[in-house]
């Protein structure tokens, strides 16, 4: 019977697999007992079947039955926090890519206005569906590896002792302070990915209206995938953040954990030797009459990189002394 | 009157939400397949959706008070549950319970406190 099959699969369609064969069957027979019965109560066996479906109900229903427990890919717990953040990322990204998309209008000029609209909707397209998507992955993560999720399977015997401390002043986590780190890390992805090319000095003396970037494009470009990387890993843990409301040794040593590959990038990058564009240097040494602009040209971008290191390092470093007085601390309370 | 009868209906169907396991196990002390066991609830008067009792037999299986086997000899395959020993100590303690629970709410009842 072509409806009976098409009712059995579509419940066992949405159970685990291990499970169909068996409930299938089970299920299938009790469908024919069902209307046996019903034909033999008087019915016609073309309307049986149906009363028997009709009784036995929607088929997600009696899945959901078969379940037990449902499962969630984000649960009730975190999809308010869920909401909120993806708001504030897409906002965010849509922003970002509009303000970089008419910047690069503006600075190439004489551009297809067309084609500029056409680019535009193509790159917000792509951008937004990426950033759902890793909003999505990363509140999935927490969903199921969160070490302070309640396991309500294992029913575990609550014990109040095991109450959170309340977080003191100082360990707790305003919202509003990982909400601004991520609309700032957002931005900056935006940023890394189209502007550097933009920036620059504008030289309107000898060439006309030409523009010196202060990278070079090429080493730039090698470098992009592994910035973007870097910016999403700071998102990550700002949504962790978020997520945590607190300063838990978890949250302390997985934020300086998350930094690494930054700090790592960083000095990587900046001892590059090509990725500064010396003759930005150079211009805007000639520019600001200076009585050695080539010298000045060449010394400069080493200086740059090294004042750029020096902070990167000099800020992991006060991090990892916190974190290690805090831990300090834990250690000695408990 | 109607909303009194619908809330009067919801919490029948509470108090027999409670009691179902019992009724389920007491009746699996010979095995029967799922829809014998409803037609079986049923003459005792107690009504069950199918698509209710099914899941109930699986997780008891599963949680080792019941025992399963096809039987293939019939006209249709049929799953046949039965308690294990587990299942009959279970329900041993459970009837009991019921026992003490129903002559306390007895008392209570008829006295008022």
């Amino acid at each position: 019977m072509e409806l009976i099959d098409r009712y059995v699969y579509a419940v066992v369609k949405r159970l685990p697999a291990a499970q169909r064969g068996d409930i299938e069957k089970e299920l299938r027979s009790l469908i024919e007992d069902m209307t046996a019965e019903t034909v033999a109560a008087g019915q016609p066996e073309k309307t049986a079947v149906d009363t028997v479906l009709r009784k036995l109900g929607h088929p997600a229903l009696l899945a959901a039955q078969y379940r037990g427990v449902e499962q969630h890919l984000i649960g009730p717990g975190l999809y308010y926090l869920y909401v909120l953040v993806l708001k504030i990322v897409l906002l965010a990204t849509g922003g970002g890519l509009l303000i970089a998309m008419l910047v690069s209008f503006i600075v190439n000029g004489g551009q297809d206005p067309l084609q500029t609209i056409l680019e535009t909707i193509g790159s917000l397209f792509s951008g937004l569906i990426g950033a759902f998507g890793w909003v999505t992955l990363i509140f999935a993560a927490i969903e199921r590896y969160s070490p302070e999720k309640i396991d309500v399977a294992k029913e575990e015997a609550f014990d109040p002792k095991d109450l959170p401390e309340i977080p003191e002043k100082k360990d707790r986590i305003h919202p509003s302070d990982p909400i601004a780190s991520m609309v700032f890390i957002l931005i900056a992805m935006v940023l890394a990915s189209f502007v550097p090319r933009f920036v620059g000095l504008y030289w309107t003396g000898m060439t006309d209206g030409q523009l010196i970037p202060l990278f070079q494009e090429t080493v730039y470009r090698t470098f992009l995938p592994f910035i973007l990387v870097t910016l999403g890993l700071a998102l990550v843990k700002e949504i962790a953040k978020l997520v945590t409301g607190r300063w838990t040794i978890w949250l302390t040593v997985g934020a300086l954990l998350i930094d690494i590959p930054g700090l790592i990038l960083t000095i990587v990058m900046f001892n590059h030797p090509g990725l500064f564009n010396p003759e930005f240097f150079t211009q805007a040494f000639a520019l600001t009459k200076s009585s050695d602009p080539l010298l000045l040209g060449l010394t400069m971008p080493l200086f740059l990189s090294r004042v750029v290191i020096g902070l990167a390092a000099f800020g992991f470093i006060v991090d990892s002394i916190k974190t290690l007085v805090m831990l300090i601390k834990k250690a000695v309370t408990v | 009157m109607d909303h009194d009868s619908a809330l009067f209906e919801n919490l029948v169907s509470e108090l027999r939400r409670g009691t179902l396991i019992l009724s389920v196990l007491a009746l699996l002390r010979e095995p029967q397949y799922g829809y014998s066991l409803v037609s079986g609830l049923e003459s005792h008067g107690i009504s069950i959706e199918a698509g209710t009792l099914y899941p109930l037999l699986r997780r008891l299986e599963k949680q080792g008070l019941l025992d399963s086997e096809w039987d293939v000899d019939q006209s249709r395959p049929r799953r046949y549950y039965v308690l294990n020993d587990s299942g009959k100590k279970i329900l041993a303690l459970l009837s009991a319970e019921w026992r003490r629970m129903t002559q306390a709410i007895e008392v209570m009842i008829q006295t008022g406190g």
